[in-house]
């Protein structure tokens, strides 16, 4: 068996399961929480409006706070809005979701994809640097921070690689980034990568609780 | 002929003129992908090479190998190829029978020792002590590991020599192997594929005649000058891989433009073959340009790799009921943590009300 | 539609467009070989069984070195065929076997391709060739 067929069968079967039992695991302990019973009466006009405008809301800075956070807050969002292009854009990886589960979309050009990942790359690099030399940022952060920083920038280097055919055989290079994401997999859950799928419904809560006292967001 | 012929004398005798001869050279240095200049000196060398002593044998295998062989047959320049070394067994070609037969073998062995060329094509069963394949009441591993003392260098020809192929597919019921399992001590090279392309067996056998030695090999023993790039390096149809401009089915408009088959399933990207190059068929095309994508059959394993029609990029695995263990126990220890959770709290709100 | 036994046949022609750039890196390398011819009379040639082009770019560079003033055809080992394209100094030679397939061939950028000139053995042949032939002759014409 070579690296390449281990990492097209039993890595990605059991990444893909430990991703499924970790994230289902998590979802569910939070979603089936205890909610505390609330018995004032609700002063906002519905609590979904203000779910939905707090999610929306508190993904861009406020005025106050703009000066300050503006350069984070722009290569977070370059880095986000390449990375879901390039996960969901190039042609390879619709098949491979197409494969797992049965739905499939047209793909774009493939120097488009290139081009998003050579930025996403660059955010990702800067953004890391920011983390390093921000001497706030820095006291924050711990080993989860720069862990999952790696195991996102790995697949999009090691993917540029492959297109490349760069440093080393295609077919090592292919097997190296496939493995790459399935490292991102496997700790997606545990990780602070889960933020992708807690991030919502923790502003959400948030903001049906404000939406209910009738304050602003 | 003789074997202490000349090649040089023995084209002489059978009227072949200089300039054929060049022309010979030409278009072997061009498959060798050797400079231009080379045909000179290979011209030159060539000239003064004694003819050597080919034994081929068979074992686990199609005859699809020397069927491909034979197709360049043909009284034709790689004809030449054969008239300038001394073929003295070959089962499938040759008109001695049984014993008469295995004599020749036998003394061709003896009387070159230590200099014949060893071709190969077939894997090897090793399954219940051999007796999967038997020739002449010797098993196959038998007959090769002693033909295999007494050679230069021996030549597998196909992907079941190389690498098992087909009778080394999964379940293996044979316990067929490689050629390089069991000639352990000599020098191998692999022209693998499924067949190999036919000037390919050539090339290899018109380099150990010029140069006296084995090409240049890669990793998995097989010469870099034919398999030194992939299918894709190599593919006309490479500027629409770039594009993303795929095929989807083997009938639409992408597949009437010539667009990339990677879609559907080419290998071309994992392959290391000279089909591109070389070709098929009197270099009529090759797999990808008739229209279908690429098997991969030069490669190790090629019959295990999955569906020939999935994408590289696609698993290469089944299994949803792991898949659906992992969320059913990730559900459960979910709702696990949230009922303990939701005990404890209720617990300590007893606690705050007592 | 025509048919071929009971499968009917749909015949589509449609050409298979390449790609140019690879087609411009050929001819860009042959255009330098001229200029070297023209300099210091060095020759240089293109094998064109290792080009990745497609089949409708090889048509256009068969266009672009269409066959010029000097055609020869050789007979050894199947035809070898041999033209001088417009573009002078630049030769198309293309070697076929026995049964007419390719087996080589080549852009070569010189004065003279070397398969066209005869070889010193083959000169040695045709003396002795001629000279078994001159003491009949000779003979002849004493005769006469
Ligand atoms: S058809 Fe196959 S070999 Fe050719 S470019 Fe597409 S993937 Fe590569």
């Amino acid at each position: 068996m070579t690296l390449l067929d281990f990492a097209r069968g039993a890595a990605m079967k059991w990444s893909i399961a430990v991703f499924l039992f970790g994230v289902l695991w998590r979802l569910v302990g939070v979603l089936l929480l205890r909610r505390a019973h609330d018995y004032s009466q609700s002063r906002g006009p519905s609590l979904v409006a203000g779910a939905l405008q707090t999610i929306i809301t508190r993904s861009w800075p406020r005025k106050e706070f703009r000066a300050s956070t503006a350069y984070g807050v722009a290569i977070s969002y370059v880095f986000h809005i390449g990375l879901a292009i390039v996960v969901f854009g190039f042609v390879p990886h619709i098949l491979l979701i197409r494969s797992l589960i049965g739905i499939g979309w047209d793909g774009l050009p493939s120097g488009v994809i290139y081009f998003c990942s050579v930025v996403t790359l660059i955010a990702l690099v800067m953004a890391i640097i920011r983390r390093l030399t921000h001497p706030v940022l820095r006291l924050l952060s711990n080993f989860d921070d720069y862990f999952s920083w790696l195991v996102t920038a790995a697949p999009v280097l090691s993917g540029l690689l492959v297109v490349a055919h760069f440093g080393a055989r295609y077919e090592t290079l292919l097997a190296v980034h496939i493995l790459s994401v399935e490292v991102l997999l496997i700790w997606f859950p545990f990780g602070k990568l889960m933020h992708s799928l807690l991030l919502p419904l923790a502003r959400g809560q948030t903001g049906a609780f404000y939406a209910r006292r009738g304050a602003s967001t | 002929m003789s074997h202490d012929e000349s090649i040089g004398e023995s084209l002489r005798k059978q009227g072949i003129s200089r300039r054929a001869f060049m022309k010979f050279c030409a278009a072997t240095a061009s498959l060798l992908a050797l400079p231009p200049g080379m045909a000179k000196v290979m011209a030159e060398t060539l000239e003064r090479a004694r003819r050597p002593s080919v034994i081929y044998l068979s074992y686990q295998e199609c005859t699809g190998c020397g069927e491909s062989l034979t197709r360049s047959f043909s009284p034709t320049l790689e004809n030449l190829i054969f008239n300038m070394m001394s073929l003295d067994y070959y089962e499938t070609l040759q008109a001695a029978a049984g014993t008469a037969a295995e004599a020749a073998r036998k003394t061709a062995m003896k009387e070159n020792w230590g200099k014949y060329l060893l071709v190969v094509d077939g894997a090897i069963p090793l399954g219940i002590d051999g007796a999967y394949c038997t020739i002449a009441g010797e098993s196959a591993a038998d007959i090769l590991t002693e033909a295999a003392k007494g050679a230069a260098a021996v030549v597998s020809v196909g992907t079941c020599a190389a690498f098992g192929g087909i009778p080394h597919a999964n379940p293996n019921p044979t316990g067929a192997v490689a050629v390089s399992a069991v000639v352990k001590d000599k020098p191998v090279v692999n022209v693998s594929g499924c067949p190999p392309v036919p000037e390919v067996i050539t090339g290899v056998l018109a380099h150990y005649l010029t140069f006296g030695s084995l090409p240049e090999l890669d990793h998995l023993g097989r010469p870099t000058v034919f398999f030194g790039n992939t299918i894709h390096d190599r593919c006309y149809r490479r500027p629409y891989y770039d594009e993303g401009k795929f095929a989807k089915t083997f009938d639409d408009e992408g597949a009437r433009n010539g667009w990339c088959l990677y879609e559907l399933g080419c290998k071309g990207p994992v392959t290391y073959n000279a089909c591109p190059t070389v070709k098929w068929n009197q270099g009529t095309s090759y797999p990808i340009e008739s229209g279908h994508g690429c098997l991969g059959c030069s490669e190790p394993d090629f019959w295990d790799k999955g569906s020939f029609y999935s994408a590289l990029s696609t698993r290469n695995w089944s299994g949803g009921t792991v898949l659906g263990a992992a969320a059913a126990a990730g559900v459960a220890i979910g709702v696990g943590a949230a009922v303990v959770s939701r005990r404890r709290r209720a617990q300590r709100e007893k606690e705050k009300q007592s | 539609m025509s048919e071929v036994g009971i499968f009917p046949i749909k015949r589509l022609d449609v050409p298979q467009a390449g790609n140019r750039g690879q087609l411009l890196a050929v001819v860009n390398e042959i255009e330098s070989m001229l200029a070297r011819l023209a300099h210091d009379g060095s020759s240089g040639s293109i094998d064109l069984r290792g080009l990745p082009i497609s089949p409708d770019d090889r048509d256009h560079l068969r266009r672009i070195f269409a066959e010029g003033e000097v055609r020869a055809v050789i007979h050894a080992l199947g035809r070898t065929e041999v033209y001088e394209s417009i573009v002078r100094g630049v030769w198309w030679v293309t070697h076929h076997d026995d049964d007419g397939r390719i087996a080589a061939e080549f852009v070569e950028v010189t004065y003279m391709p070397e398969i066209l000139k005869t070889p010193p053995d083959d000169i040695a042949d045709g003396l002795e060739t001629l000279r078994t032939q001159l003491p009949t002759l000779a003979e002849d014409c004493h005769r006469a």
